[in-house]
């Protein structure tokens, strides 16, 4: 089933979830799940609702512990424990809704929880000026303009919001950036713009994870697919492979590999 | 507010204004940080939590109190320092009682407004009212977060009633009863969001002078078919008018 392409998967990659199993009581939500990602790699991680592709990426993340399996970042076994530990070793998500805090500014938003502060006296105040200049150079880095730093978030496109995240994550130095249905909410003309910058992000040799359940969303952009359906892992396939009514048809099951 | 009464004014009139004003800030903070803890440990909405205590913390006052009062016509010098008489600004208006209590509200506002609008922590408490699961999701301790505004709130419940018995001593297990809604609808008419998220010491400060005004006001103008006593129906509009003003302006930009 592997090809011999571009990106061959292995203990040795960037990320490697191995035999990941997860049970919910006596429900099993996962079943030896083999999954992994190269730098500079955009890989989809496809399946219909409730196909496990959320409870796969919380083990990632550290939400859920996986029932059994291990996962190995840049070929070493690890053991992520909370959002913030697989943050602190690189790896970055971007949920739908809960990416960014729409009553504040991008640049709050931005730095939010990596705030920059400078001293007067001994008292840390946020370093502002600092904060919203710095925003707005690393957007403009990856190629978003922005209005002003001090813009609230609620004010902007869904794509627009979706690039913050993204552009956020680049300029903290993210190796794995995990989007969530990154484009199922957006007109087509800002899925356009996403997927340019989730493009930008894999020339800048970073790892992306692209979750959708909508493979036309995710076809021309992706290195290779991944496909899961009712917790078990249909296949792994690479560019040129499968034409996109194949995967779509091997979300759905109409189709068997 | 009636414990922080209590507890600087039961150690004052024994001769311990100091210890008192001391305990009454540390056990006022930590009865908010009960509140916080139960907030975060249960889930339920924190209306609700402060709801319930309120009503159990006045009850273990009513017991540990007996219900009595304290009353005492000793003049501390510390009574005087907290909350006597602004002389310096009442000199210039007839009848005016502007008292000390001014000093530490204009502080208290300008210290929590630089707390709120320019550190790390008020960025994290407008994010985690604003929407938590993002703050959650930056790494921001969300918990932390909640039982530390607890504990200023309960802080400042205690501060408020030193001042309150410092004023006129006396202290009451019903004492303040009541302001806490009043406490809530000044931050709603100055703007801040019930919902979380938006909102600003300075809008609160407005809020709440509009409010008291409001109450001075319609006593003063002796409207006769609206009493003294039924000045809450004024307030009641101004909150509704104010939330749908707020709205309105918040829409536009």
């Amino acid at each position: 089933m592997m090809a011999e392409k571009k990106f061959e998967h292995s203990r040795n990659s960037l990320v490697w979830m191995e035999n990941i199993t997860k049970k919910f009581g006596t429900i099993t939500a996962l079943q030896d799940i083999n999954f992994g990602v190269e730098k500079g790699e955009v890989r989809a991680l496809l399946g219909d609702n409730g196909a496990g592709k959320s409870t796969l990426i919380k083990i990632l993340m550290g939400v859920h512990t996986p029932s059994s399996g291990q996962i190995y970042f840049e070929g070493k076994p690890v053991q992520i424990n909370s959002p913030k530990e697989a943050r602190e070793i690189g790896i970055e998500a971007v949920y739908q809704d809960l990416a960014l805090v729409n009553l504040m500014s991008i640049s709050r938003n931005f730095f939010l929880g990596r705030e920059m502060e400078k001293k007067i006296g001994p008292i840390p105040f946020l370093d502002i000026r600092n904060m919203e200049e710095i925003c707005r150079n690393s957007l403009h880095d990856i190629g978003i303009e922005i209005r002003s730093a001090s813009e609230r978030v609620g004010s902007l496109s869904g794509g627009e919001r979706q690039s913050i995240a993204i552009g956020r994550g680049v300029y903290f130095g993210a190796k794995v950036l995990i989007l969530d249905e990154p484009t199922s909410a957006l007109s087509v003309a800002e899925t356009r713009k996403v997927l340019s910058y989730i493009e930008n992000a894999r020339s800048r040799n970073l790892a992306v994870i692209f979750i959708t359940h909508n493979v036309h969303h995710v076809y021309m952009v992706a290195d290779s697919y991944t496909v899961i359906r009712q917790g078990c892992c249909v296949g792994t396939y690479f560019k040129g492979e499968l034409s996109e009514d194949d995967i779509a048809d091997l979300i759905t099951g109409d189709r068997e590999c | 507010m009636a414990v922080g009464g209590y507890l600087f004014g039961g150690l004052a009139m024994a001769g311990q204004p100091l210890l008192g004003f001391l305990l009454a800030l540390v056990v006022t903070a930590l009865l908010g940080v009960i509140n916080g803890v139960i907030l975060v440990s249960t889930g339920i909405p924190s209306f609700i939590v402060t709801l319930g205590t309120k009503y159990l913390y006045r009850g273990l006052l009513w017991v540990i109190t007996a219900g009595t009062m304290l009353q005492t016509v000793d003049r501390l010098p510390m009574y005087n320092v907290l909350n006597g008489r602004l002389e310096f600004l009442n000199q210039f208006f007839k009848q005016a009682n502007f008292r000390n209590s001014l000093i530490w509200l204009l502080v208290l506002v300008i210290v929590f407004q630089i707390i709120l609008s320019r550190t790390r922590f008020g960025n994290h408490v407008f994010a985690v009212g604003g929407n938590a699961g993002a703050a959650l999701g930056q790494g921001v301790n969300v918990r932390k977060v909640k039982i530390l505004c607890f504990a200023i709130s309960g802080l400042m419940a205690g501060i408020s009633g030193i001042l309150l018995f410092s004023q006129y001593y006396t202290v009451r297990v019903a004492s303040g009863d009541g302001m806490d809604l009043y406490a809530i609808a000044a931050a709603v008419v100055g703007g801040t969001l019930i919902t979380g998220g938006a909102g600003s010491i300075w809008g609160a400060l407005i809020g709440a002078l509009i409010i008291s005004m409001l109450r001075s006001g319609v006593v003063l103008m002796n409207i006769s078919f609206i009493p003294a006593d039924n000045f809450e129906a004024i307030v009641g509009v101004t909150i509704i008018l104010a939330a749908i003003f707020n709205n309105y302006l918040r829409n536009r930009n």
